[in-house]
């Protein structure tokens, strides 16, 4: 019996300690690494190599593509070596906020914009002021620094610039008679029933005029509220209260909700749908025209089958032009020891001869407005789409409790656009969420 | 010198079963030594993962850690539990979180259970049987949770094709979308991930049941759903009981499936508290009150699994 309990000790304690090993494997694995280094550099070793840590979530295509900016610079700066940690979208903040709350955040880290400002208020970004030079900071779009800015100093820099624009089958258009996009939210309506089509007679719609969805929060929406003339917040004696329950807010989630059920053009369900669950249909000609972003290009490019059936236009016209800028920017943390050397890398990714190679190989927009003079970006239509519905692009709410303002706001619209609450409701509602958030601070 | 002599002393005469005149606390090192000294490494490996997590949680939940509205962190108190009672949306998630755990874990039950007694039946084609049904719990979850996201799809999905082609609806249902039906789909893609496990313990539990009862109780004249009641289900009472509790305590912190289906909408219909617990802390960064919430999830999770097995067991001596 002793015995026997003995072999089932030792057991379960040989698992364990097997649990164990993949777990201490990673320490093992990461002197290696550094050692080929020390010795290649065969110049007298006075000082050791500074280590700077990368974090980020780049895709396939852009990782490539960064581990090559990464190469050219350590060859540059044999002092200096970056050590590149790419996670996955989907647990990326999680990892990086666990790393800050920790105290072992990575030097460089890339976020997108409400992250950005979040983590500028919480006190996790550095201030870049003493590492960007004014020539630098004067290249970007101003929109795109607004996250960045807090005080009049600077606190990351923009590494991606994208803006919703107007995607739409031409060949669709065509079929329909429709000479052009639509350029009013009157057209847009109008050309969206014609596009609209039925063509198994149960009395649905197989095919429809336009996909626009609630999945991403609020994201999606921003341009048409901005459209309708709303405004996210206002200043009242001296304190910031939510103004987005406007009549102008609200007549744009009643748009939305009356493209679903008064004109019946766009299909039910999309208050919980991504971005794929419309660009699918649209790839596959059962949908005429969605909003979408840079990011998309390659994707439709890709697919020959769709070659001349489609293009992007500036999204339409209500009140007034408006679109909503995206993209992603990287922060040099607070936290990280070796400041200098991290700003070095940030400087060097920059540099006009780089982005313009990242701009180009991955079809995205370039991030400084000065690039837009490249002959490369003038004689692409599609460049100088993106690059003027850039002018008319805005930032989404940047105050600290931007993200909680944003969650109760594209609550609000998935709330109307299934049906649960009228839009008056669910954006009155919101607003006195917002409201007592704002004002606990 | 006395106390190597005195090991060696013990030792043998410990296998002789002479007691000897050694304190208390001696003889009990000798006879509970070897068993402490064996759970050690995983009493240090528990410590370190879950114990210093624990307490360094409950640390922080009696702290004011707003980031966003001031540097630093303050002792609050018991103030951060005061604002779960009176949280609005806590409460509408609690309730959500019970269909979901509940109803997901029912479902995954009976038709686990149906599953394990068809398949315990022989059939030509049984272990292929057996074998695919394996397959919802062997995909890897974003992959599964994706295939149905496509198959709910209003307009272009499988499932309203085939309800349209079967006239079993008018018109398409909009399931992920619609507040009506957002967490029944949630809950029926969890079912049909969860019930292989079920079907799998039950089916080994079933086969472990000695075909003497079966043979005796069809002598008596008993029916299929009378050996089913009180042969087949009184016998599987203990694995039922663990893999109910083990399926509950899943499902209570699952949100994979709910992140990619809905991602808590629309409008928070499907928003579970692993959810709420997650946007507080890691996207609103009210990091005291997100550890209140998890204390609060933990304790839940205690609770229901101690009168859980007070149940089970309170069963087992009256059903014996």
């Amino acid at each position: 019996m002793n015995r026997k309990m003995l072999v089932l000790g030792l057991t379960v304690c040989l698992w364990l300690l097997g649990a164990c090993a993949p777990a201490a494997t990673p320490v093992p694995t990461t002197v290696p690494p550094t050692l080929p280094v020390t010795e290649p550099t065969s110049k007298p070793p006075a000082v050791e190599p500074v280590s700077i840590s990368v974090m980020h979530q780049f895709n396939d295509a852009e990782s490539d593509q960064f581990e090559g900016i990464v190469a050219r610079f350590e060859a540059e700066n044999p002092g200096i070596k970056i050590e590149v940690e790419r996670n996955n979208e989907a647990s990326y903040y999680d990892k990086l906020v666990t790393t800050i709350l920790g105290g072992a955040a990575p030097d460089i880290a890339r976020v997108e914009p409400p992250k950005a400002a979040q983590y500028v208020a919480a006190g996790y970004a550095a201030n870049l002021d003493g590492y960007v030079s004014k020539e630098l900071r004067d290249q970007f779009f101003e929109g795109t620094l607004e996250p960045l800015v807090k005080d009049g100093s600077l606190y990351g820099l923009p590494q991606d610039v994208a803006v919703l624009v107007l995607f739409y089958r031409t060949d669709m258009f065509e079929a329909a008679g429709l000479a052009g996009p639509p350029a009013t939210w009157d057209e847009l309506v109008s050309d969206a029933q014609a596009l609209t089509e039925d063509t198994d007679g149960d009395g649905q719609a197989d095919v429809y005029g336009i996909g626009l969805f609630g999945g991403w929060g609020a994201f999606e929406f921003y341009p048409w509220f901005w459209q309708a003339g709303g405004e996210m917040l206002k200043e009242e004696g001296g304190q910031v209260i939510p103004a987005f329950n406007s009549a102008e807010g609200v007549a744009a989630v009643q748009f939305w909700v009356d493209l679903v059920e008064k004109y019946g053009v766009m299909p039910e369900g999309t208050a919980t749908c991504g971005e794929d669950e419309v660009k699918g249909p649209f790839m596959a000609g059962q949908m005429a025209m969605f909003t979408s972003g840079p990011w998309t290009v390659a994707s439709l490019k890709e697919a020959t089958e769709l070659e001349g059936k489609w293009s992007i236009a500036p999204l339409p016209k209500g009140k007034e032009y408006a679109s909503v800028l995206g993209g992603m920017d990287l922060m040099l943390l607070e936290q990280s020891e070796h400041k200098e050397e991290a700003a070095k890398f940030l400087n060097f990714w920059m540099e006009d001869e780089i982005q313009l190679e990242w701009a180009k190989s991955l079809s995205l927009l370039p991030v400084k407005r000065t690039l837009y003079a490249d002959p490369y970006f003038q004689d692409d239509p599609l460049m100088q789409g993106f690059s003027r519905q850039l002018e008319v692009a805005r930032s989404r709410p940047t105050i600290p409790q931007a993200g909680e303002v944003d969650d109760l706001f594209g609550q609000a619209v998935q709330a109307a656009l299934s049906g649960a609450k009228s839009a008056q409701e669910a954006m009155d509602e919101a607003a006195q969420r917002a409201a007592e958030i704002l004002a606990s601070q | 010198m006395p106390l190597v002599a005195g090991g060696r002393d013990t030792s043998a005469c410990y296998r002789r079963g002479v007691p000897q005149s050694l304190s208390t606390a001696q003889s009990w090192l000798r006879r509970n030594g070897p068993g402490y000294l064996l759970i050690l490494p995983a009493t240090l490996l528990l410590a370190a993962v879950i114990a210093y997590p624990l307490i360094s949680l409950f640390r922080m939940s009696l702290h004011d850690i707003e980031p966003l509205r001031h540097p630093g962190e303050t002792y609050c108190g018991i103030d951060n539990y005061v604002r779960l009672l009176s949280d609005p949306d806590l409460r509408s998630s609690l309730g959500q979180t019970a269909f979901w755990t509940f109803g997901s874990v029912a479902s995954q039950f009976v038709i686990g259970l149906v599953a394990a007694l068809v398949l315990n039946e022989s059939f030509r084609g049984r272990g292929l049987a057996r074998a695919l049904m394996l397959v919802p719990w062997a995909m890897p979850s974003v992959v599964g949770a994706f295939a149905w996201k496509w198959m709910y799809h209003a307009q272009y999905g499988l499932l309203n094709h085939l309800l349209k082609t079967l006239h079993l609806v008018p018109r398409n249902v909009n399931w992920l979308g619609s507040p009506a039906t957002a967490m029944v789909s949630v809950v029926i893609t969890n079912s049909w991930r969860g019930f292989p496990f079920m079907m799998l313990m039950l089916l080994a539990g079933i086969q472990n049941i000695p075909r003497e009862l079966y043979d005796a109780s069809a002598v008596d004249g008993a029916s299929f759903w009378q050996q089913l009641r009180h042969v087949t289900l009184p016998l599987l009472r203990s694995v039922v009981f663990v893999i109910t509790l083990l399926a509950a305590i899943w499902t209570f912190n699952n949100f994979t499936y709910i992140y990619i289906l809905t991602g808590g909408g629309p409008a928070g219909k499907t928003e579970i508290l692993i959810t709420y617990v997650y946007k507080n802390g890691f996207q609103f960064f009210h990091f005291g009150y997100a550890a209140a919430l998890s204390v609060a999830l933990f304790a839940i999770v205690v609770i229901m699994s101690a009168v859980y097995i007070r149940l089970m067991s309170g069963k087992g001596e009256k059903g014996v």
